[in-house]
């Protein structure tokens, strides 16, 4: 049990004992806001923070894109969007507020214009002439405290998509892995990848779920990124163990960004002006999804964690959630106590951190993957469903959906996410 | 406030600085701020003020949603009037006031590749399209102190960020400065000397996203000035007289609405706090009054400040 989060100690071992009081789950962050949903390729649908399985010394973090992909999706296969910014931010000093930033920004590229063909032939390489559609990143470190911004990596490539067995004869993953990119000492990864989060979207229609894992054998857009722990602690010093500290932890969010201004020409691309404005954010999963009602999703995909308190907080203080469970499934949930569920604020600012919605997760000395479990970030094979809607209920009894992993194995080295779903399997 | 902004002094040439001579603009940052109409009117984007300042022009929508140019009296509670709408109107986003005061230039970044438009000041009068050439995707205008001479931000043909100079009848634009570090360049001013300071909304400086650069008029470079500037959509900037001081509409770190004026020589900067503003954006001086006109495109009003 991690001693940051005592209150869910209760958690953990209720949920190892009991059987839910109710079928019920929900979805992470995919198509959560209205305008978001209108903007897919900037829609970011979970976040993972986790140290590495391979060395304590360096944290990993995904940030998915683009939800609920169909494999055979073409001609024109999901990417990421030229025009957009993907971001990973972190809070090193425990105030809600990014002190590093790490900044994707896409360019597309095409061989040939004169086919329909994302490849023209099988793909033996992943610069393999005959794949037409490509993208090149760059990778930027921003540290806000110096002003400082680094390009880390430049025309790194991304993975291709898994198009289907004819495209990639000699198999689709050994060409994927070809573009994991290395430098510096820190590991990058953009590409498609299977959908890592496990849940059964008929929550969605009056929260009649049965155990069917709708989020299977669909794929997502991924970026990937491993960094020395270093890398990301205040002051470049990873705290000692036992340290407990706002800065013994760090916060986590990712977000995207489009420009201020985009001008729809008639005869040739669109051209776009002015500031980049943030569309999406992500860090605890469900948050904007079930405890931000309809009418603030927009605008806490467009706020900062630092905000939140003043813009959200009453949202948290006494959620929704558990009061659809007692309604409609009679769950039994607790109701809200007087003063609000402060317990929940207390999981989001652990160690005297400003309470927010960020990912925070341990970095003290200490810290080895095993115990990197949600909240104390989060590991691809958490079942943070389980976890969220057992704190929301808070009757003492653990609230279960069906769907209790994901349908593919996650690997054991970078970038650790399963290989996509083919389109022709 | 925190000091967020740099200013490469040692990089830049002396006479970069210092330059604006001319004893008609004002003579020192703005100490108030004044909303003096909204209503009527939506995303305006850039505002001018009449060389008396007693009248301002704005671009923004107009009820219908229709692109417009409005004039209205800078006196609080003033109603604004349109002046002209639609075609050739597409998306005005960044207006200048000829030196004597009775024509508009408008950067409109609308059509194919966007336009340079010419409106007389008197009411009744049609929007002109200047027909300037080399130009794509105009998004900053300033006027030269010859009275004769544009300069603008914009795109060259391969898509390049650059700065443009042009005669006011329109014709070829000249490539002044292109390409990095410029990236996204939106408003600027021209000093007595032909320096051009232009705002770019994605650039980012030492101290981070946002940069105030200079550009002498030989395009030798583009030195930047100051950074870590939350600027709006466009980035407006003015220097007071003597060129000692530029002020320039941002957010501070928690988004509030502000001046920021960075004196050019000794880096000190000073914020004029202006919380009721969304999102600042275009700003521009009276040419012989001490008026600033600035724009809240998020909230839809029009300020003055003095």
């Amino acid at each position: 049990m991690n001693k940051l989060y005592p209150a869910l100690g209760a958690l953990s071992v209720g949920a190892a004992l009991v059987a839910g009081g109710g079928d019920t789950v929900t979805a992470s962050s995919h198509r959560e806001a209205p305008a978001i949903a209108e903007d897919q390729y900037v829609d970011n649908t979970d976040v993972y923070a986790f140290i590495s399985p391979a060395s304590s010394d360096r944290m990993v973090f995904v940030a998915n894109y683009v939800p609920l992909l169909l494999p055979a999706s073409g001609p024109n296969y999901y990417r990421f969007s030229e025009d957009a910014h993907y971001e990973i931010h972190i809070d090193n000093t425990g105030d809600a507020k990014e002190d590093i930033t790490y900044r994707w920004e896409f360019k597309n590229s095409l061989k040939n214009g004169n086919t329909f063909l994302y490849n023209t032939g099988t793909i033996e390489l992943l610069n393999d002439p005959d794949l037409n559609v490509t993208q090149t990143y760059d990778l930027y470190r921003i540290n806000h405290k110096t002003g400082a911004k680094t390009r880390i990596m430049d025309d790194a490539p991304v993975a291709p998509w898994n198009v289907g067995k004819r495209s990639f004869p000699s198999g689709y993953e050994q060409i994927a892995l070809q573009a994991v990119t290395t430098k510096s000492g820190i590991s990058s990864f953009a590409g498609p990848r299977d959908e890592p989060f496990f849940v059964d979207l008929h929550v969605f229609d009056l929260l009649g779920v049965g155990g069917v894992p709708t989020t299977d054998g669909v794929n997502v857009m991924s970026l990937v990124l491993e960094v020395p722990i270093t890398e990301i602690a205040k002051d470049g010093n990873r705290p000692a163990a036992g340290d407990t500290s706002p800065s013994s932890v760090v916060g986590v969010y990712a977000s995207a960004s489009r420009p201020q201004v985009r001008v729809l020409r008639r005869n040739r691309a669109s051209d776009d002006y002015g500031n980049m404005i943030q569309v999406s954010r992500l860090a605890w999963p469900l948050i904007n999804e079930v405890i931000v009602p309809l009418r603030d999703k927009d605008k806490f995909n467009r706020s900062a964690p630092a905000d939140d308190v003043k813009n959200f907080g009453a949202y948290i203080l006494d959620p929704e959630v558990p009061k659809l469970l007692n309604g409609v499934l009679g769950a039994g949930c607790a109701p809200t106590p007087a003063g609000g569920r402060v317990d929940i604020v207390g999981l989001l600012s652990p160690n005297g951190t400003a309470a927010a919605d960020l990912l925070r997760i341990n970095i003290t000395a200490n810290q080895t993957n095993a115990q990197s479990k949600f909240p104390n970030g989060r590991a691809l094979a958490d079942d943070v469903t389980d976890t969220l809607l057992t704190v929301a209920c808070n009757n003492g009894a653990a609230i279960r959906d069906n769907v209790n992993q994901n349908d593919k194995a996650f690997t054991a080295t970078f970038p650790y996410l399963a290989s996509p779903a083919s389109g022709n399997p | 406030m925190a000091k967020t902004v740099l200013v490469a002094l040692t990089a830049a040439p002396l006479a970069l600085f210092g330059c604006d001579s001319s004893d008609d603009l004002p003579t020192s940052p703005p100490t108030t701020i004044t909303k003096i109409a909204t209503g009527g009117f939506t995303s305006p984007t850039d505002a001018v003020a009449s060389p008396d300042g007693k009248t301002f022009y704005f671009a923004a929508h107009d009820e219908q949603n229709e692109p417009a140019i409005f004039q209205v009296s800078s006196e609080p509670g003033s109603v604004p009037e349109v002046i002209a709408v639609g075609a050739p109107l597409d998306m005005p986003i960044n207006l200048v006031m000829a030196c004597d005061g009775k024509t508009l230039y408008i950067a409109d970044l609308g059509s194919e590749l966007g336009s340079v438009l010419s409106l007389p000041t008197t009411l009744g009068s049609a929007v002109s399209d200047l027909g300037a050439t080399g130009i794509d995707r105009p998004g900053g205008l300033a006027m030269a102190k010859d009275c004769k001479t544009l300069y603008a931000t914009g795109r060259t043909d391969v898509g390049e960020p650059a700065l443009f100079s042009m005669s006011i009848d329109g014709g070829a634009a000249n490539v002044v400065y292109k390409g990095e570090p410029l990236v996204a360049p939106s408003g600027l001013h021209i000093d007595d000397q032909n320096v051009s300071w232009v705002m770019d909304n994605r650039a980012h400086g030492d101290a981070g996203q946002g940069v105030l650069f200079a550009i002498p008029s030989d395009g030798s470079a583009a030195n930047p000035v100051a950074s870590n500037l939350r600027m709006g959509t466009p980035g407006g900037v003015s220097l007071t007289a003597g060129g000692g001081t530029a002020v320039m509409p941002t957010r501070d770190e928690n988004g509030a609405g502000q001046l920021t004026s960075v004196n050019i020589a000794t880096g000190e900067m000073t914020q004029l706090p202006a919380p009721d503003m969304m999102d600042p954006a275009g700003l521009r001086t009276a040419r012989k009054a001490g008026v600033f006109a600035v724009v809240d495109s998020e909230g839809g009003a029009i300020y003055r400040a003095e």
